[in-house]
């Protein structure tokens, strides 16, 4: 059992938390709560597995058990992941050993007098550097990076516990899921700047021109409804991540972003120069997109 | 079911001003209701009415404390000296100490905040001794228990949690029933239980075990801004996308 312990509920996640604690890991303990091919899959990247297997049973369920193995070990470093059953752990954990809780982190490295990590704040728009003098538990923010691929596995360990009251009671498709906006290449997507729904018809035609699906902002969809739901993206939508994002109209709120953080080219057309957007896309223009999307089309057009 | 909602407990990330430097300034912004602050009060007051228990509400810092009276909180109790901190355990700390404070609950309702403090609701709830439900986008309640659906990839699961429990609601929308003046007047009237940390057992001001040693504007992307007349901006842009293989 190692001083750095990564907590893992899902196969997206060890990648991240290995990514980012680097050189700072060293041997590290993995807590895996799910089932034994997870556990054995994160073993190919860590020195020793604790496993707790949850069955149908969602992982919140098991955060205090979780939470009484990992504070037990004392850790100086304990990661987890930025989804609902990390997040559960990770504040179980740092309860337990009244440890500080930092999130959103990107990067850890050890210092002489306790933990240095990066971390993401102001919905992204600023990278923070931190000290912790104390152990310390870190919440990761999602990455790419892939999950281990060691030809050989760590031990892993099964252990017993007891869940909390919380039970899944079922799981269906959630609407929208199926739409096409999710796997779309290109998404051309329009926000409170559009001005009318009738103004949809020319979005339309640059959709077609570019062989896009059109996504819209939040506002657009639940509160005008100019956009069937199952399109909208952001925090709470769609998260997407298509080769081209055209933003038409949308500032660029943190909630909006977040729905498109690992698409590849983002780019924003909006008539406020200091619109939020031009600081996360890659091209720009500043422009009434009444005028700028017809010229788009014909733009298109040319060969 | 008595209810506690938790509200206004950082500020909105939105009223930072942030330098090319990567230097900050919240030219003086208070704490302030999120748009998951919004959906959780609605559905702890309907849980606290469809059940017939009280809906009290819970906040920290500097923020207006009548909001959530305008909302259906019958009363309030606030830990007015609590700033910001960058360790979502010291403000689950110092929450955890206006809960207590506002007496027993069934059921606390948070927002989930899952961008800015996502593991404020999860300490919050270990110091309550409260399993946590996070990412929860629709909240009911059925013969005692309390129904949770939220997304996952690309399903929606219901869970069921048997109270004492935290539901951390993530809003899909903006706040839709906004409170009329009348509403806001009402709740200005009613009493609001304000105490200092120090009378509350909370955490110190100030005592954060994390310290920021520096920040920087994040690195990436930052628009290339294409000039001229529309059809100019256009034209290049499309000769951008094309030059580096997006077209």
């Amino acid at each position: 059992v190692s001083d750095t312990w990564v907590v893992v509920d899902g196969q997206d996640e060890v990648g991240a938390a290995l990514d980012a604690l680097g050189a700072a890991g060293g041997a590290v303990t993995a807590l895996v709560v799910g089932p034994q091919d997870l556990a054995e899959q994160v073993g190919r990247g860590v020195a020793d597995v604790q496993w707790i297997d949850a069955g149908d049973t969602p992982t919140e369920a098991w955060a205090d058990a979780a939470a009484g193995l990992g504070a037990a070990a004392a850790p100086a470093i304990v990661v987890g992941a930025t989804t609902p059953g990390g997040r559960a752990i990770l504040g179980a954990v740092a309860t337990r050993m009244s440890a500080p809780l930092v999130s959103n982190v990107v990067a850890i490295r050890r210092h002489d007098d306790g933990v240095e990590a990066d971390r993401l704040d102001l919905a992204g728009r600023i990278t923070e550097t931190v000290r912790t003098p104390t152990s310390v538990c870190l919440l990761v923010s999602a990455s790419d990076t892939p999950a281990p691929t060691r030809d050989d596995t760590a031990p892993v360990t099964p252990v017993r516990a007891m869940p909390a009251a919380v039970a899944r009671l079922k799981v269906e498709p959630a609407p929208g899921a199926t739409s096409r906006i999710t796997t779309a290449e290109r998404v051309v997507a329009v926000g409170r700047g559009l001005g009318s729904k009738e103004a949809l018809g020319m979005v339309e035609q640059l959709a077609r021109a570019l062989d896009a699906e059109i996504g819209c902002s939040m506002p657009v969809a639940e509160d005008l409804g100019w956009v069937p739901p199952e399109r909208y993206v952001g925090l709470s939508g769609q998260h997407i991540s298509p080769k081209l994002y055209l933003a038409l109209g949308i500032s660029g709120a943190p909630q909006h972003i977040a729905g498109i953080r690992n698409a590849r080219t983002i780019v924003a057309v909006d008539i406020d120069p200091h619109a939020p957007f031009f600081k996360t896309a890659d091209y720009g223009i500043v422009g009434d997109l009444h005028e700028v999307v017809p010229e788009l089309i014909r733009a298109l057009d040319e060969t | 079911m008595n209810v506690a909602c938790v509200f206004k407990w950082a500020r909105n990330p939105e009223d930072a001003w942030v330098g090319d430097d990567g230097s900050v300034n919240w030219q003086g912004a208070k704490f302030a209701a999120s748009d998951d602050d919004a959906a959780a009060v609605v559905f702890a007051r309907r849980l606290a009415e469809t059940t017939g228990g009280e809906l009290v509400g819970v906040t920290i810092g500097d923020g207006d404390a009548s909001w959530a009276m305008a909302r259906g909180a019958r009363r309030v109790v606030r830990v007015s000296d609590v700033g910001p901190s960058r360790d979502d355990a010291a403000i689950a700390a110092a929450l955890a100490a206006a809960m207590r404070r506002a007496g027993a609950v069934d059921v606390v309702v948070i927002g989930d905040a899952r961008d800015d403090h996502p593991g404020v609701a999860a300490a919050l709830g270990a110091l309550l001794g409260m399993p946590v439900v996070a990412g929860v986008e629709e909240v009911s309640q059925d013969s005692g228990r309390v129904l949770a659906r939220r997304k996952v990839g690309a399903d929606v699961e219901t869970l069921a949690a048997t109270p004492p429990v935290l539901i951390a609601v993530a809003a899909v929308s903006a706040e839709k029933d906004i409170p009329g003046m009348k509403q806001l007047l009402a709740a200005r009237q009613r009493p609001i239980d304000t105490v200092s940390a120090d009378e509350a057992g909370a955490p110190a001001p100030g005592a954060d075990a994390v310290t920021a040693i520096g920040s920087r504007a994040t690195s990436g992307r930052t628009a290339h801004l294409f000039d001229g007349d529309a059809a100019d901006a256009a034209r290049h842009l499309v000769a951008a996308l094309r030059g580096d293989g997006t077209l």
